[in-house]
């Protein structure tokens, strides 16, 4: 791989932790990385998967690494391309297991730094209850809510949802996360379900 | 928000100190109800994520196929493509000047359908499209049609593929075949196209060709609330009714 600037590392982490057209901009970059694009495919390929296989993977490593920065799970131990290039390989290692191919055979080499790339992988199962639980919000929630999680600040959220300040609109995504803890009172079953799918886990 | 809901958030986040953490961890093993609080804000968290998570696939997509179109193409294209709307919007202000109101039902049926412009195709290989890409931007859409038919023989699982199929079928004014392709696409296995293609074959059920099938589609639909469209469906079902 022939990425190695730190200082382009630093500013894409802090384009993704941003809102908006900054982080879709680092991820449009990110996505723009074709030689290590090129490496998922081949391991893909040589692991007995197809190219739509490879661009699958390659998107929920992007998705994953998105996420795991945001998070804090990032722990800038590697280059940002090295730590995505783990993650796929983990990804295409978590579905072939899952389909119960033939074992493994790694054709590249290992890159420095990938450790764990701490993926959280769902069930279904569990994608299926928090669907439910995002369809309890009403639309103008769901929006707030989500702009929200994508870390936009509370004056775009203003902005966006044509509301008359930042402090509105801190008030009423505060509402919708209490609406939505009430109705997830007048739903238990679906916390249950969701514990049931941990407890599941844990086994 | 009260200094508790923060503590979970940092909690959960992972934002607390050994300390605090340590604490926290005590106080969540003997307090019941407390346990109930993060597991709810946890549940809201996760779920907020996934939403997240599904945007960026969406965004995702569209780099996936603006990827496959060559830049010279996407500047042509995009020049040909504003003058042509300029001329569209003259156009259809005059006739809606001029001509007889739309009905209802129609105008919501052509605002609310999902057309393949928006969405872009995944891995394929672009040279078995290119060509039929091209044709269909250039209303060639019988030609487009056979190399889509052709190309489907030997891929019948290309769902995007017979998406496509579908809607060409529409803008040639083939309705018929329109709601048969999209028929036998909602009730296919795809995530992604199968809702799409079932709200479609609604749509173009509307006001008068509403049969057993649309009957249970539309009830599919209204049972799963997380059903992309569930929301919409009331709306069209005004038009049913």
């Amino acid at each position: 791989m022939n990425r190695t600037n730190p200082h382009e590392d630093l500013d894409l982490v802090q384009m993704i932790l941003s809102s908006g057209s900054t982080r879709r901009k680092a991820i449009e970059i990110i996505y723009g990385w074709s030689t290590l694009k090129e490496n998922v495919q081949k391991y893909v390929l040589s692991n007995s998967g197809s190219e739509a296989d490879a661009l699958d993977v390659f998107h929920e490593g992007i998705i994953a690494l998105d996420r795991n920065i945001r998070t804090g799970k990032f722990r800038k131990e590697s280059t940002l391309e090295g730590y995505l290039f783990g993650i796929c390989r983990y990804v295409w290692q978590n579905q072939r297991r899952k389909s119960q191919r033939e074992i493994l055979t790694d054709s590249l080499p290992d890159e420095k730094g990938d450790g764990d790339p701490e993926i959280r992988t769902m069930k279904m199962e569990e994608r299926d209850i928090l669907s439910k639980i995002v369809a309890l919000l009403d639309g103008s929630c769901r929006k707030i809510l989500s702009l929200w999680k994508k870390s936009f600040t509370m004056l775009e959220i203003a902005e966006a949802l044509h509301l008359s300040s930042p402090e509105m609109a801190k008030k009423y995504k505060y509402r919708c996360i209490k609406k939505l803890k009430a109705e997830l009172a007048l739903n238990p079953h679906l916390i249950i379900s969701l514990r049931n799918v941990d407890s599941r886990k844990e086994d | 928000m009260s200094i508790l809901e923060k503590k979970i958030e940092d909690y959960l986040l992972g934002r607390l100190s050994d300390q605090d953490l340590a604490e926290f961890k005590s106080q969540l093993k003997s307090d019941p109800s407390l346990q109930l609080e993060v597991e709810q804000t946890k549940a809201i968290h996760d779920s907020l994520e996934l939403e997240v998570e599904m945007d960026l696939r969406q965004d995702l997509a569209i780099m996936a196929s603006q990827e496959n179109t060559p830049a010279v193409v996407k500047s042509i294209w995009s020049t040909k493509w504003a003058l042509v709307a300029v001329i569209a919007a003259l156009v259809g202000a005059s006739f809606w000047m001029f001509s007889t109101k739309r009905p209802a039902w129609d105008k919501f049926a052509s605002d609310a359908y999902v057309g393949y412009d928006f969405e872009g195709l995944r891995a394929v290989d672009q040279s078995i499209f290119s060509g039929i890409l091209e044709e269909a931007r250039e209303g060639k859409y019988g030609s487009a049609i056979e190399g889509l038919e052709s190309y489907l023989d030997q891929h019948p699982q290309d769902y995007e593929a017979r998406f496509l199929r579908a809607h060409l079928y529409r803008e040639q004014g083939n309705q018929t075949q329109a709601r048969n392709s999209y028929k036998q696409l909602a009730q296919s296995e795809s995530i992604l196209w199968a809702p799409r293609a079932s709200w479609n074959y609604l749509l173009l059920s509307i006001p008068d060709q509403w049969d057993d099938t649309a009957k249970e589609m539309a009830a599919k639909i209204k049972a799963e609330r997380n059903h992309p469209y569930h929301d919409k469906l009331p709306q069209l079902l005004k038009y049913v009714e």
